[in-house]
């Protein structure tokens, strides 16, 4: 399986829609070094991503797989791709709220209203170095994980 | 004439001419002429027989029951009657068979009340029974104190044939005038020659009339028009090959053919037919256009044709091949026109089929360049970040060839990430919509200022000299122009020195130049026009990837204005950018031009 499960048991879920491997361990890495207590389960696909929302497949087990707190979602994603997964995240009437930021490489203006337009809590532009990007994990778990729990 | 001066009292209402025998000084009396009374006075009975048998007109005496009982010479000749027949002739034997003798009555008796009566007769001459128009005038009279009818009667067949002829031209006359008007109306081809058939055969009291044109090889007569006894288009006539029947012949031939004599005519071979119809004159001819044999017009009478209606057929058929010719050449035009209009659309179709291609194409690339440089980007950050990542962790490492090493990828991997971003900035700034509106250049050059701590003490120091003004621009532009500008002058400043820029306004004409001067290291004259080409770098040590200038120009160049540079190397450079400065702040909407031209 491509998705891994990060720091089981400790923090709040985020669910990271990431088919780039070396994204995932650079956003791992970066959890780490900004201290930031979570767990990050990642999905290779939009099927995957869209599977694990909706608890069925192999994720049908919410113990293992709990609904996240906050997903992060890349836009090229294989099969269904980012803007598919965000469309169907805003038709299911339980996931409306679920705060889903857009991270990306794409700065193309187009995506980003794209993106907005179908709901994206926030649309952030992907970093390469991973004192950025530990701060961008900072970040992220003061606007949208605090008070919540896994 | 004045021999027949003098006062002469008529016994009726009737005056005659008079004229008096003038005194007119220098005219002498005709004193040759006897006069009426001297004349009568020698032998007045003879006298009276000779202007009597001289008059023009027919003098006839009746009794009042109708008798004739004598009449002058005239009405011999006039009625082929002998004198000795006179006593025989009765009023119904010298009129026309066709004249009422009730009528005649009538007027007889009103003649005998006292009335004298004036009106026309068809009168009849009894040796060949042939008839004639007349005038009469009667009166009763008293002669040798008996009462006696006058009849006094001309011969109107002169003056009927002349008002028949006039009526014939001016009924000519009209003919072409209509014909011309027919032929001037905007209706097809094929309806004004049936107009113009149905015009001859009304006209010219025509058995039929009918047009042929010749067909686009000139080979066959294609029957287009036919009115009176024949009004259909097919049969043996439809199409007549030229030089065959009488039709080809004439068009062969280029010359028209008329006869007043069908019957027997080598020419009319259909005889038979020619006989049963009772036809009697045809007219046939060419229609022929500045040289060009266009078809032939024909017809067929049951009555002579004058030479006046000839003329007249001639003339509606001169105006009928000039009307001919004018519409083949409207045709020609009009099919000109047609093909042309179809060419256009057909190039029309292409060039839009080409640009939907080249537009499929061009998504095709965009979508293709969006989505290496993406993938491309991915193993760039992992080796920017673990890149990274390594050198912190390597500070304290007591290898410095391998540290060094590490930083080296880490550095290589960052300036491939940027060579990515500025390219795919480069295309994103030629493609995306980009609005026209009034732009604060003061705020936006502050705002760049404020935001980027590189140009800003005590990295560096920026002057700006006044108020810069509104400009016609895009901001986002302006903000790469200003940004790549400022950036340039603070990477090439002298070694040792803390880059110092000016920036100032200069009003040109309806344009704003924008001057960013520095006091750098500044650029040999003759590399000052390739800084503006993609990937040009004239120094591999400093940082960059050759395209911010690449990409000033071209954004400049979408805010409809121009940019440039003077420079010495050792003194420094003056960049600057030229734009519309703004008046109102009008927003101009401005599509993405996907063939931006290098300058």
């Amino acid at each position: 399986m491509n998705f891994r499960n990060s720091t089981p048991g400790v923090g709040p879920v985020i669910l990271y829609a990431e088919d780039e491997e070396s994204d995932v361990l650079l956003l791992r890495m970066a959890f780490d070094m900004a201290g930031v207590s979570c767990r990050i389960i990642s999905v290779p696909d939009g099927q995957k991503t869209i599977q694990y929302l909706e608890g069925s497949g192999c994720f049908s087990d919410r113990q293992q797989y709990p609904l996240p707190s906050l997903v992060l979602l890349d836009l090229n994603l294989p099969r269904e791709n980012g803007f598919e997964v965000l469309a169907w995240i805003r038709q299911r009437p339980g996931l409306m709220a679920l705060p889903v930021v857009v991270y990306t490489s794409s700065f193309h203006a187009v995506d980003r209203d794209k993106a907005n337009a179908l709901g994206a809590s926030d649309y952030l532009l992907k970093r390469s170095d991973l004192k950025e990007i530990a701060t961008l994990a900072n970040e992220l778990a003061h606007r949208w994980l605090q008070g919540t729990q896994s | 004439m004045s021999k027949w001066g003098g006062e002469r009292k008529e016994s009726g209402g009737m005056k005659r001419p008079q004229t008096k025998r003038g005194n007119k000084p220098g005219v002498e009396p005709e004193a040759s002429h006897p006069q009426f009374a001297e004349l009568a006075d020698q032998d007045s009975a003879e006298a009276f027989r000779v202007v009597f048998n001289s008059t023009y007109d027919s003098i006839l005496l009746h009794t009042p029951d109708g008798k004739l009982f004598d009449a002058n010479d005239t009405f011999l000749r006039m009625y082929g009657v002998r004198r000795e027949d006179i006593p025989k002739v009765t009023i119904e034997a010298i009129s026309s068979p066709s004249m009422s003798m009730d009528l005649a009555h009538e007027i007889w008796l009103q003649v005998l009340a006292g009335e004298p009566q004036l009106f026309e007769w068809k009168a009849r001459r009894l040796d060949n029974a042939s008839e004639f128009d007349v005038e009469v005038f009667l009166r009763r009279i008293r002669l040798k104190g008996a009462d006696v009818i006058l009849a006094n009667v001309r011969d109107l067949t002169v003056r009927k044939q002349v008002e028949a002829e006039l009526r014939e031209q001016m009924h000519l006359a009209q003919l072409r005038a209509d014909a011309t008007q027919a032929l001037q109306q905007p209706a097809g081809l094929g309806h004004l020659l049936q107009n113009l058939a149905g015009l001859l055969v009304e006209r010219f009291d025509a058995a039929f009339a009918r047009v042929w044109t010749l067909d686009a090889a000139g080979q066959v007569l294609e029957l287009q028009a036919s009115a009176g006894m024949y009004t259909h288009l097919n049969g043996p006539h439809s199409r007549v090959p030229v030089g065959q029947l009488k039709i080809g012949r004439i068009a062969l031939e280029r010359r028209p053919l008329v006869t007043n004599q069908v019957i027997g005519d080598p020419h009319i071979p259909n005889q038979d037919w020619a006989q049963r119809e009772g036809l009697v004159a045809f007219a046939g001819l060419p229609l022929i256009s500045e040289g060009r044999l266009l078809g032939v017009i024909a017809l067929f009478a049951r009555h002579a044709l004058s030479p006046a209606a000839v003329e007249t057929f001639n003339a509606v058929g001169g105006a009928l091949a000039q009307a001919l010719g004018r519409k083949q050449a409207e045709a020609a035009l009009e099919a000109a026109r047609r093909a042309l209009a179809e060419a256009n659309a057909d190039l029309e179709a292409k060039v839009q089929e080409r640009t939907a291609k080249l537009q499929e194409t061009i998504a095709e690339l965009e979508h293709f360049s969006y989505t290496i440089t993406h993938d491309m980007r991915a193993p760039l950050r992992a080796m920017q970040g673990l890149g990274g990542f390594l050198v912190d962790e390597c500070q304290n490492c007591q290898e410095s060839a391998r540290r060094e090493y590490i930083r080296r990828i880490a550095a290589a991997a960052e300036r491939m990430d940027k060579l990515i971003t500025d390219a795919l900035q480069y295309g994103k700034s030629l493609h995306e919509p980009f609005g026209l509106a009034a732009v604060d250049a003061h705020a936006v050059l502050h705002g760049i200022l404020e935001s980027y701590p590189d140009f800003q003490a005590p990295h560096c120091s920026v002057k700006i000299s006044g108020r810069l003004p509104r400009i016609i621009g895009n901001e986002a532009g302006l903000t790469q122009c200003f940004s790549n500008f400022l950036s340039n002058a603070v990477k090439f400043h002298k070694p040792g020195m803390k880059p110092e820029i000016r920036v100032w306004a200069e009003p040109r004409g309806e344009f704003t130049r924008l001057c960013f001067e520095d006091q750098g290291i500044g650029i040999p004259r003759q590399y000052q026009h390739r800084i503006w080409t993609m990937f040009q770098k004239l120094d591999r040590a400093t940082e960059g990837t050759g395209i911010g200038l690449a990409l000033v120009r071209k954004v400049v160049e979408r805010m409809r204005g121009r940019t440039g540079v003077e420079s010495e190397p050792g003194v420094g450079s003056r960049f600057w950018v030229e734009l519309r400065t703004s008046e109102e702040a009008r927003v101009e909407p401005v599509e993405p031009c996907p063939f931006s031209p290098e300058t």
